[in-house]
């Protein structure tokens, strides 16, 4: 009981109370149509009750009556069921890479990805979406299936704040795990550093073709952006544990700063070309000018 | 080399000690990275790898090792010796009179002397600073001491041999004045010390070490031309041609002169060992060009094997006479041959400067001029507006009292009973003083400045017995030779080498020509209507260029003593040998230049550090 308690007021503290009723008004809207499990709010790619006309469809048995077009019926003498956009919730799915690279900066980009992810999370349990929240290293980590409510904020926030960044990244591996267990298709936000020598583009597009909406965060501490460090350095990485003497002056610096600007030229580029919506936030900007600048360009579509 | 300073080795000690705080260095610090996969194919990326970094961070401490090593060396005080044959600084006298152009074997003496200069500074050290000086007939100075082997030698390359008689004497004392004799500096004479009055201060003085340069013995030349007018006979001239003997057996040889290319004189004279003949001989005729004395003879010295004289006609003058009538003048002038005179009434003013420029003097006589800002004026009783002269009243029978002998324009003359009716008064500039002065005021004044001259005269000639005495045409005539002189005296127009020629502009002092005997233009900027030309090196003509007007002169070499190529000098101590020489050490200490190079060593570890910092 007194330790729910605690898990509550952390997890209250973590975002700025004024800026989670912020964003309270905020919808976070798919490029796609969604596929719900209940009635929401969201355009659904299936056909439903809501009071948007779609199209006419001839009646077959067991179709609810109610929607037949009587109009029609007296004029045609044939029944036709009036079809109408159905609007369903929509899924949301968190996808945390909590690698041990995450934990890298001050603040971590771990902690930065987290605060990122508690806000969305707020907005969509805020807007009656359903939120799933999973982790992944080497491997799919803890997965919380689609919920919604509002009051299932504090309990997820408590599973997002208990994530700790540890092993090796396993970008595609862990999404394409991810692809296989959610069947419920819907807006997957990725937040990354994408650090993974193997690459990432086969676990996105595993994604695509399992019809999420893919936004990925690309959550980067500005030491890996534009490090200044100069000197003799034992380069020690940090999910490897790899250790590599090195003497870094002002080339090696201006050919690294070179290679990360291509890491992020090409997974831009992959994004644009695969309709994947593709954010890069450098930890040291505050998360919340973040979300409400940089996000409102059109990257998650946020509807005030 | 010697080492004066051991304890120096001990800031060797600081070696370790630097490389010690060297390795106290930090060790590589541990950098948690997320991506050493970028950081390691940025490193591939990045020409010359990881052990030319490790060379780059270590360059301070090799620089710094470097400094500790050459300052503990410096600190020592090495000392290199070596052997030198000269202890004090060297001055190098090359004789370039006349007789150094000898010819013999292996060239002229003059490129000898030079070969064997340049060969001392092969073999002289290089602490010796040298003095470079030529002895032609006054010492010329070419280089200040200085140990710059290379600048010296292009001085000692480019030195000309002249035609004219030398003066190793005052060279020679003009390079001792110039030694440190108690440093032992030395002087290396490079002579044929031939007519060289000098023997006796080569001989006696240690410090002077003499490289005689022999070769060529054989010499038969003129010491003596002239070719003048007689002064009673017109067109008659006479010729005075002296010419020695200088070898030691008898000689036949041809002589003659031509006037132009028009021979006037042939024969072939026999002359004894040293024998020296003096030939006369009239000449009827009317001459007018260069005449030329010629040996005909291929002895060792062609120098003076011609001799040259000049005659040409008097310098044309251009008088313009500005007066109703003055038979006197008009008469006096009509006479002189070289005088063209011109007659006006009256002078316009809107012609005056077409009159300054056309006429060589222009004679005022009674009546009014404009003001007259140059050229060469005789006024006769009248105002010139612009001149510091102003007439006044006119007075009765002044008497002369005194008159300035050795003024050019009253030179020769007697004033002593000269009678004039009438004068001006004149009052003039407090510092203009009469040349004729009168009981009363001044009579005849003169004045000059830049290029203006004036002859002022008080009263009018027709009104005095001037024009009757035997005074008036030499004062005419001494005051046209004033205003406007030959530029170079016609009774001298043959000159020796090296002698300077006078030379008086006629009328603006400025710009003239003169083209030596090797057809150099030489351009002289003269600020006064005299100036002095000097450079008479060679013999031949020389024309002096003033504007249209042109003046030639002769020079000649006409200098026994220079003809007489052979040696007077007795060498009573060994000519300059500088192998020879008893050596002695020469100390050259070495920590300037190890400190210096220490310094260069200390400012690079720091380019190299600063450059580590900004990057």
């Amino acid at each position: 009981m007194i330790k729910t308690r605690i898990d509550t007021f952390e997890a209250e503290s973590f975002i700025d109370e004024s800026f989670l009723r912020k964003i309270a008004k905020l919808k976070i809207l798919s490029q796609k149509k969604v596929y719900g499990m209940s009635k929401g709010e969201h355009k659904s790619r299936k056909s439903g009750t809501s009071i948007e006309f779609l199209d006419y469809r001839k009646y077959h048995i067991g179709d609810d009556l109610r929607y037949v077009d009587w109009n029609v019926y007296g004029r045609l003498d044939k029944l036709f069921i009036k079809i109408f956009s159905a609007e369903e919730d929509q899924n949301i799915h968190l996808i945390m890479d909590m690698s041990n690279s995450m934990s890298l900066g001050s603040p971590s980009k771990a902690t930065m990805a987290k605060k990122i992810a508690a806000s969305l999370m707020y907005i969509g349990l805020s807007n009656q979406d359903r939120v799933s929240l999973s982790s992944f290293s080497s491997e799919l980590g803890e997965f919380k299936p689609p919920a919604k409510g509002k009051k299932l904020y504090v309990p997820l926030l408590n599973v997002l704040l208990q994530m700790k960044p540890e092993g090796e990244t396993g970008f595609n591996d862990s999404l394409n795990q991810f692809a296989n267990i959610c069947k419920q298709p819907g807006i997957a936000i990725i937040i990354s550093d994408l650090l993974d020598p193997a690459g990432i583009t086969e676990g996105l597009t595993t994604l695509r073709y399992g019809h999420f909406d893919v936004h990925l965060i690309h959550v980067l501490d500005n030491s890996e952006i534009n490090p200044t460090a100069k000197g003799y350095f034992v380069m020690q990485d940090i999910e490897t544990m790899g250790n590599k003497p090195m003497s870094i002056d002002h080339k090696v610096l201006n050919a690294y700063q070179e290679n990360i600007r291509q890491v992020i030229r090409e997974t831009n580029l992959f994004c644009g070309k695969n309709k994947i919506t593709y954010n890069l936030y450098d930890t040291s900007t505050s998360f919340e000018d973040f979300l409400l600048s940089y996000l409102t360009r059109g990257a998650l579509k946020l509807e005030i | 080399m010697q080492i004066t300073n051991l304890w120096g080795l001990l800031v060797l000690g600081l070696i370790p000690v630097i490389v010690l705080i060297h390795s106290l260095k930090p060790k590589p610090k541990p950098l948690r990275v997320a991506n050493l996969y970028l950081w390691q194919k940025a490193l591939k990326d990045k020409k010359g790898g990881l052990r030319l970094l490790k060379i780059n961070i270590n360059l301070p401490l090799f620089f710094q090792l470097l400094f500790i090593f050459l300052a503990a060396l410096a600190l020592i005080n090495p000392i290199w010796i070596y052997e030198s044959d000269i202890e004090g600084n060297v001055v190098i006298v090359v004789d370039s009179s006349a007789s150094m152009k000898t010819r013999t074997p292996n060239g002229s003496r003059f490129k000898l002397a030079k070969a064997k200069a340049l060969n001392l500074l092969n073999e002289m050290a290089d602490v010796n600073k040298v003095m470079v000086i030529e002895a032609a007939h006054k010492p010329i100075l070419h280089q200040n001491f200085t140990t710059n082997r290379s600048k010296i030698k292009s001085v000692i390359t480019n030195l000309q041999p002249t035609e004219i008689p030398g003066n190793l004497t005052e060279s020679i004392y003009f390079g001792l004045s110039l030694m440190n004799h108690e440093r032992g500096d030395q002087m290396i004479v490079y002579t044929d010390a031939a007519g060289s009055s000098a023997d006796e201060l080569l001989s006696l003085n240690t410090d002077i070490k003499v490289e005689r340069i022999s070769g060529g013995n054989s010499n038969i030349g003129i010491t003596k031309f002239n070719f003048r007018p007689d002064i009673e006979i017109r067109d008659q001239y006479e010729m005075i041609l002296e010419i020695q003997n200088f070898n030691q057996r008898s000689a036949i040889c041809p002589v003659n002169v031509f006037l132009d290319v028009q021979n006037i004189y042939s024969k072939t004279i026999g002359l004894k060992a040293g024998e020296k003949k003096l030939l006369v001989f009239p000449f009827q005729g009317e001459v007018k060009g260069i005449i030329e004395a010629k040996l005909e003879i291929n002895d060792d010295f062609l120098v003076d094997n011609k001799a040259f004289a000049v005659i040409d006609d008097p310098k044309k003058i251009k008088i313009l006479l500005v007066s109703k009538e003055n038979y006197f003048i008009q008469k006096l002038l009509a006479t002189r041959p070289n005088i063209t005179l011109e007659m006006i009434p009256v002078i316009d003013p809107k012609y005056l400067a077409a009159h300054q420029r056309d006429y060589d003097i222009i004679i005022l006589d009674r009546t009014f001029s404009p003001g007259i800002n140059s050229g060469n004026i005789i006024s006769i009783q009248t105002q010139v507006a612009n001149l510091p002269f102003h007439f006044e009243q006119l007075k009765p029978s002044p008497v002369v009292q005194d008159w300035d002998r050795n003024h050019p324009v009253l030179r020769n003359l007697n004033l002593n009973a000269l009678k004039i009716l009438e004068f001006h008064q004149i009052r003039a500039h407090k510092d203009i003083r009469p040349i004729v002065d009168s009981d009363q005021t001044g009579l005849i004044y003169t004045y000059q400045k830049q290029n203006l001259k004036a002859v002022y005269i008080a009263f009018d000639l027709l009104k005095s017995d001037l024009p009757l005495k035997v005074a008036f045409p030499i004062l005419i005539d001494n005051m046209i030779n004033w205003l406007a002189p030959d530029p170079i005296p016609r009774e001298n127009l043959i000159f020796q080498t090296g002698e300077s020629v006078p030379v008086k502009l006629t009328l603006n002092a400025g710009q003239f020509l003169i083209r030596d005997a090797n057809d150099n233009l030489h351009t002289i900027n003269s600020h006064e209507r005299e100036y002095l030309f000097t450079e008479t090196k060679d013999i031949g003509i020389y024309s002096l260029i003033e504007g249209e007007k042109q003046t030639r002169f002769a020079v000649n070499l006409s200098d026994a003593n220079e003809s007489n190529i052979r040696s007077t000098y007795q060498m009573t101590k060994p000519a300059t040998d500088v192998n020879k020489a008893d050596p002695f050490e020469v100390e050259f200490y070495l920590w300037i230049i190890l400190i210096l190079i220490s310094v260069i060593f200390l400012i690079l570890e720091w380019y190299f550090w600063f450059k580590k910092q900004i990057v």
